[in-house]
């Protein structure tokens, strides 16, 4: 187990590797440059000078040595955009509030978005199920920057007992919370209905009906976590997704996370921002994956975490 | 300075128009002269500058005056973390301009240069050599006198290429300026000398009129020692020492910023706002949203907003809508078919509806351009003159003709980029339908995101391209002298070797009537005769305010916090 969790770890050098070697390559090739911002071009020696200065004015491989040297000693480099900060600290400082409204999105997506999956299953072509179904699909359906403002509108601006924005309290955290939950409580809703479903025709559970074992446990111990393999593994992904941030949600209630830096810097090519956020989502998202496979060992006893 | 400004609130909110309010109420758009006039200073005369309130229905909006809570303080938001806030080394917004003074001061609505750091000013004979005297009795926010040696070292600053300012060319008519800046000479070369403490002089390269009034933009003094000793965190909260009317007292990185009064200001005593609160917020909705949710006392309203806006009985009488200096126009690339033929570009400069343009698209208090220097800037040309190239159909149908076009055929595929905003975009629509139903001519929309925008113009990629120009300072030879003479103008844009000796002309000479009628040559040239490019619209902000708080309408680009006021009544 312990060979196992570490092999998976090392095998993240050469993902990040690979994935910065792409991305550095991408973005320098992509036409433009940190500074060219303006309605009119910076003249060309006060470019040429800012070039100088972020050394920018050296080939591509040699600034991709320089970065990844640096990088490895975890130095991400200074940031264009925000000229006295480095990307070190956009990321301490955005990362936390990334990762807090992230897992508060993952447990409302849980929580309910597997009751109403099990709910919809075990009450298969009832009213229930039905209803069930509609909301999951409106869920899925309506995006979050409308949800956002549908919540906005009703919470903040009609009852007038939440505010719109800004991050902090308790209150200001309730609508992107849901905003950002609620979607992947449709996925989850939906998913688990349909893994629920197939498990409950698996002889090994009618074989534990005939034996007696009352509904709950049967659908609770026995189906269910059967159920949830395919539950588990879209989980991974899914939080790393959250963790790292919702640019839309982000956006509209103004919480200064990590999100907004994935697009605003690929807008004014803040390279060494890019190249930050894309490998520290590479990262978190090798470390959602191995531990979605190590749930699965403990939901499922079948699956051996072997050298094979 | 607002250059950036401007394209990064406009990539950043989405649409176009950036700060800035008016304390004119919608509904008494005849009050727009006295109100303005009495703007300025406005902290001696806070009942006189009407905020909504005072022309509006005497029901609703009446202020109780508990409404003003004790000390002042005011919410607002910005579009973006304000980073690097160093005036010597990056361009200037709200927060560094609060913090530190120029060495003077521009009334946009007199038209007139204000003292600020220096309390007055003389020009040698020659016109080369400017002497500032600085104030006295003037302290940094720890204690230290304010001379004329700051000065001296925050221009030196600016033009020093290990700074990498962004915004050093704009003092290259100083003496030496590019010889230090492109590192051949010493900084202690600039032609900026602090004579004793508190007397500075400038000594120029060549004569210019329009200098003085571009002090109120650039050259706010630093404090050397604080700057030096702390490198690039001189300007946070825990070290920062402030010569100007506010000082941050807390700044949390993207989320929030805290202007304070500074009692060491030489003015403190009028500057009414004890404390400023700067949310940052990016999306312009949101913003809009907070304030309706009483969670900030001021906004920029949205364009999609606007109607809305004027419409609702709680929000009309909050809102104003006044003319800034940005003037917004379409670029011709001129070094292909077809915009290289002067007649296509009349034809498709004769075909522009700017009236409906405003009345239908912006909705606000934007003024028609038919040539490129703002109103209330030297070098304006009145409409009254008639230079530019009016709409007139008819006439531009003619021209296509003339071109061997007619009805637009022969033509080829053309495309009308844009930097993606939502104002952008809606304003792209409504011209290429103009020119669709008078030109009968196709025209492709581009948007673009981002920093390839300006690489994209000049690669010639697009045959129209938007863009739009925020006044430094108030003169002419900010639009022509820095935008269109040939050796600093973009790739893509005409060039005229006629054009270029009147604005070098119109840049030295120092006799006004004579600048005037230089620019009316200059626009005439330009705009009008050989269609160079096609004006659109001198913006305007659009705001909405608590009725508690005068925002005094600035048609420059800051807010200025030390003018705003509390409504009494």
């Amino acid at each position: 187990m312990i060979g196992y969790v570490v092999r998976r770890m090392l095998w993240a050098v050469p993902v990040c590797f690979v994935i910065s070697v792409i991305t550095f390559g991408l973005m320098h090739s992509i036409p433009g440059n940190p500074f060219d911002k303006m309605d009119k071009p910076l003249p060309a020696q006060v470019l040429k000078q800012l070039m100088a200065h972020y050394q920018l004015d050296k080939p591509v491989y040699m600034q991709y040595l320089q970065y990844i040297g640096n990088a490895l000693q975890g130095n991400l480099g200074p940031s264009y955009q925000y000229m006295n900060r480095t990307v070190n600290e956009i990321i301490a400082g955005s990362f936390p509030k990334s990762i807090v409204l992230g897992i508060m999105g993952v447990a409302v997506a849980l929580i309910i978005g597997v009751p109403l999956g099990i709910v919809a299953a075990v009450r298969h072509n009832t009213a229930m199920d039905y209803l069930s179904m509609f909301i999951a699909l409106i869920g899925v359906s309506v995006p979050a920057m409308t949800m956002a403002w549908i919540l906005i509108w009703v919470f903040a601006l009609k009852l007038g007992i939440l505010p719109v924005a800004r991050w902090g309290s308790v209150q200001q955290a309730i609508l992107p919370v849901f905003t950002l939950g609620v979607g992947g409580a449709a996925i989850l809703a939906r998913l688990t209905r349909a893994s629920l479903l197939q498990v409950l025709r698996e002889d090994y559970i009618r074989a534990a009906r005939a034996k007696g074992v009352t509904e709950w446990i049967v659908i609770v111990r026995h189906a269910l976590r059967n159920a949830l393999i395919p539950v588990v593994t879209v989980l991974g992904p899914l939080t790393a997704g959250m963790l790292t941030g919702s640019l839309v949600v982000e956006r509209i209630f103004a919480i200064p996370g990590l999100g907004k830096y994935f697009v605003e810097s690929v807008n004014v090519r803040d390279y060494p921002v890019i190249m930050g956020t894309t490998l520290l989502y590479a990262l978190v998202l090798v470390a959602a994956n191995l531990l979605v496979d190590i749930t699965y060992y403990w939901i499922d006893p079948r699956i051996k975490m072997s050298k094979n | 300075m607002k250059k950036i400004t401007l394209s990064r609130k406009e990539f950043l909110k989405l649409t176009g128009v950036a700060t800035a309010g008016s304390v004119i109420g919608a509904c008494a758009p005849a009050a727009v002269p006295a109100a303005a006039v009495e703007a300025p200073p406005a902290t001696s005369v806070p009942a006189a500058t009407s905020v909504p309130a005072a022309t509006s229905a005497p029901e609703a909006t009446a202020v109780s005056p508990t409404a003003v809570p004790e000390p002042v303080a005011i919410r607002l938001t910005i579009p973006a973390d304000p980073g690097v806030v160093d005036p010597t080394a990056n361009w200037v917004y709200e927060v560094a301009d609060s913090q530190w003074v120029t060495l003077v001061k521009y009334d946009y609505v007199k038209n007139e240069v204000l003292p600020a750091g220096a309390v007055s000013w003389s020009v040698s004979a020659d016109n080369l050599i400017w002497t500032f005297n600085i104030r006295k009795d003037w302290k940094w926010s720890d204690g230290q006198p304010v001379t004329a040696k700051d000065y001296e070292y925050s221009f030196q600053e600016i033009v020093n290429p290990a700074t990498a300012c962004p915004a050093s060319w704009r003092l290259s008519i100083i003496k030496n300026a590019d010889d230090v800046n492109k590192g051949d000479k010493p900084v202690s070369d600039l032609g900026v000398k602090a004579v004793d403490d508190y007397t500075l002089t400038i000594e120029l390269t060549n004569p210019a009129a329009w200098f003085l009034s571009s002090l109120s933009s650039i050259g706010h003094a630093v404090p050397r020692l604080t700057r030096e000793k702390f490198g690039a965190d001189w300007t946070k909260p825990e070290n920062v020492v402030v010569n100007g009317p506010y000082k941050v007292t807390e700044w949390i990185i993207d989320s929030e910023v805290t202007l304070s009064k500074n009692p060491s200001y030489y003015d403190a005593a009028t500057v009414q706002i004890d404390k400023v609160i700067l949310y940052v917020v990016t999306s312009e909705s949101t913003a809009m949203a907070m304030y309706e949710n009483g969670e900030i006392d001021t906004v920029m309203v949205p364009t999609t907003d606007i109607d809305r806006v004027r419409q609702v009985n709680s929000l009309k009488d909050q809102f104003a809508s006044a003319p800034m200096m940005r003037v917004n126009f379409y670029r011709f690339y001129v070094l292909k078919p077809p915009f290289d033929d002067l007649l296509v570009r009349k034809a498709f400069a004769a075909a522009v509806d700017r009236d409906t343009l405003i009345s239908q698209v912006t909705r606000g208090n934007e003024v028609p351009a038919y040539t490129m220097t703002p109103p209330g800037c030297v070098g304006h040309v009145p409409r009254s003159d008639g230079v530019g190239i009016p709409f007139d159909p008819k006439v531009a149908v003619q021209y296509l003709t003339d071109a061997g076009y007619p009805g637009g055929k022969g033509l080829p595929a053309l495309v009308l980029g844009y930097n993606a905003s939502e104002t952008n975009a809606r304003v792209a629509q409504a011209i290429q339908k103009m020119w669709k139903d008078y030109l009968g001519v196709e025209v492709t929309l581009k948007a673009h995101e981002g920093a390839g925008y300006m690489a994209a113009v000049q690669s010639g990629a697009m045959n129209i391209v938007r863009a739009g120009w925020g006044m430094d300072y108030p003169d002419a030879n900010n639009t022509y002298g820095e935008l269109f003479a040939s050796q600093v103008s973009d790739k893509g844009i005409l060039e005229l070797p006629e054009l270029d000796e009147l604005i070098a002309e119109a840049a030295v000479e120092s006799d006004l009537g004579k600048r005037k009628t230089l620019y009316k040559q200059i626009e005439t040239m330009f705009i009008q005769d050989n269609a160079g490019v096609i004006p659109l619209y001198w913006a305007a902000t659009n705001t909405v305010t608590k009725p508690f708080l005068n925002r005094p309408n600035d048609p420059n680009f800051l807010m200025e916090f030390r003018t705003w006021t509390v409504n009494n009544n």
